[in-house]
């Protein structure tokens, strides 16, 4: 098995559409730091995070449809344009970043109820 | 050999007494000194009854978060209709040593019945509540030093190296605060249990592993989720709990996915790890499934913000799953009382 801490390891990003809308959850909770304080997730940070949103949505592409998967990409980038404009969570752009993950989450559960995919687990 | 019987006895008459009493049931008459009774100090008493206790949670033990005269939590008063929760039993072991003379470090229990002290012999339906401070390093008892943190962290090298002996611990040096070395010690665990489980088969430090990591991700949504929800963030659904316990829900999961990952522990659909996956009941002349939050063996986990009891169908569902669970853990924020946390064992068994 890996190492801890193995260089050679790849990062993790979620693979399923149901792993994306947790992951989208997770983001509500720990924005804009992305840090939860886990005592094992020592390198979280707002690039890993939106790295593993992008590799994620990447994975169901063909699930989404070019245009879902456009729309949910370019909302990625306006919601980590507005984190990275209020770090400290006070301003009006941490607000807007989260109303941005209540839509990414309402798209996918729409995509979900349309393709209705079986959960991997 | 035979002892001789005109050999002059050194035993006391009292011992004398009780030997003659154990041949002939005949009481002498002879009282034993009080001076040479045994005694020993027992610091621990049950705040409910104030009757003594092997485990923590008298005033005197230091480890009661509260007086009897402030009552008891909800969980601790349960209508006369619902079953009984238990609180975990726990009982530390004082003269406990790892090799040599050294005191036992850290409380490491490596199977879920060392976690719920009670669930092996508690009947099906039993609710068993989580001991306060349980899932810490410490243990109910609350004691290590830095000392004792680092001859853990060498510990669980070795018995990581047991299993896997290409393991190297890729440590920058020792921690030198004690909060450091915990953390080493909670992410050595957690490595032991993956490795124990990947090459072993041994679930049993895996399902408490999971339960630790469940609880800390668990309560620390819960703080967050509670402030973005004071604060306006979270949209509101059909109730605060709702709003607030959704987005605990999906945080848990992803970082239980990452956790794994990042363990290389396997996970999904044919795998004895999974989360958040359709478990089956196919006994029924129509296929049904329940959806635990995650699941260890036979040991299925929910996180939740409601109590649940084993009359609910959902947890009916998980006992009636094909995979066939043990027990089910309800995760809860700590914050929410005393006893938040429990186990409910399979009815019947």
């Amino acid at each position: 098995m890996p190492k801890i801490d193995d260089p050679n390891k790849p990062a993790y990003f979620p693979n399923d559409l149901g792993s994306i809308y947790d992951l989208l959850g997770w983001m509500m909770l720990y924005a804009p730091e992305f840090k939860s304080g886990m005592s094992w997730a020592y390198e979280e940070n707002i690039d890993i995070t939106f790295f593993q949103l992008n590799e994620g949505l990447k994975t169901i592409r063909h699930q989404l449809g070019e245009q879902t998967y456009a729309q949910l990409v370019s909302m990625s980038q306006q919601m980590r344009a507005h984190f990275e404009a209020d770090p400290e969570d006070k301003t009006e752009d941490g607000i807007k970043g989260r109303v941005l993950i209540d839509e990414m989450s309402d798209i996918l559960l729409a995509s979900r109820r349309r393709k209705a995919p079986r959960s991997p687990g | 050999m035979s002892a001789n019987p005109h050999s002059i006895s050194h035993k006391s008459p009292y011992s004398q007494a009780f030997e003659a009493y154990l041949r002939n049931g005949r009481r002498s008459g002879l009282v034993a000194p009080t001076r040479r009774m045994e005694r020993k100090f027992n610091p621990y008493h049950d705040p409910e009854n104030g009757q003594f206790t092997f485990a923590p949670g008298g005033q005197r033990s230091g480890t009661a978060r509260r007086s009897p005269r402030e009552g008891s939590a909800p969980a601790d008063r349960p209508a006369a209709t619902q079953p009984r929760l238990t609180l975990a039993n726990y009982k530390p072991n004082l003269r406990a040593r790892i090799g040599g003379n050294q005191r036992r470090p850290s409380y490491d229990p490596i199977t879920l019945e060392q976690t719920f002290p009670g669930l092996r012999n508690a009947p099906g339906g039993a609710i068993i509540a989580l001991a306060d401070n349980a899932l810490d390093i410490t243990g109910p008892s609350r004691r290590l030093t830095t000392e004792l943190a680092g001859a853990e962290v060498k510990s669980l090298i070795a018995q990581i190296k047991q299993v896997d002996p290409d393991f190297r611990y890729p440590s920058l040096g020792p921690a030198t605060t004690l909060e450091g070395q915990i953390n080493e010690i909670k992410t050595l665990r957690m490595h032991r249990a993956a490795v124990r489980y990947n090459k072993l088969g041994d679930m049993g430090p895996l399902q408490v592993e999971v339960l630790r990591q469940m609880q800390a991700s668990t309560d620390r949504a819960y703080e967050k989720g509670v402030k973005l929800f004071g604060a306006g963030h979270l949209r509101p659904r059909l109730s605060p709990d709702e709003a607030i316990g959704n987005f605990i829900d999906r945080s848990v999961k992803a970082e239980m996915k990452m956790l794994f990952d990042r363990y290389d522990i396997q996970h999904g659909v044919g795998r004895q790890v999974r989360v958040s996956g359709r478990e089956y009941d196919t006994s029924g002349t129509d296929r049904t499934y329940r959806i635990p939050d995650a699941r260890v063996g036979r040991m299925a986990y929910d996180m939740t913000t409601e109590r649940k009891l084993p009359s609910k169908p959902q947890i009916r569902g998980f006992f009636g799953a094909d995979f066939g669970a043990d027990s089910v853990v309800i995760v809860r924020p700590t914050q929410l009382g005393r006893g938040s946390t429990y186990v409910i064992k399979k009815p019947g068994k």
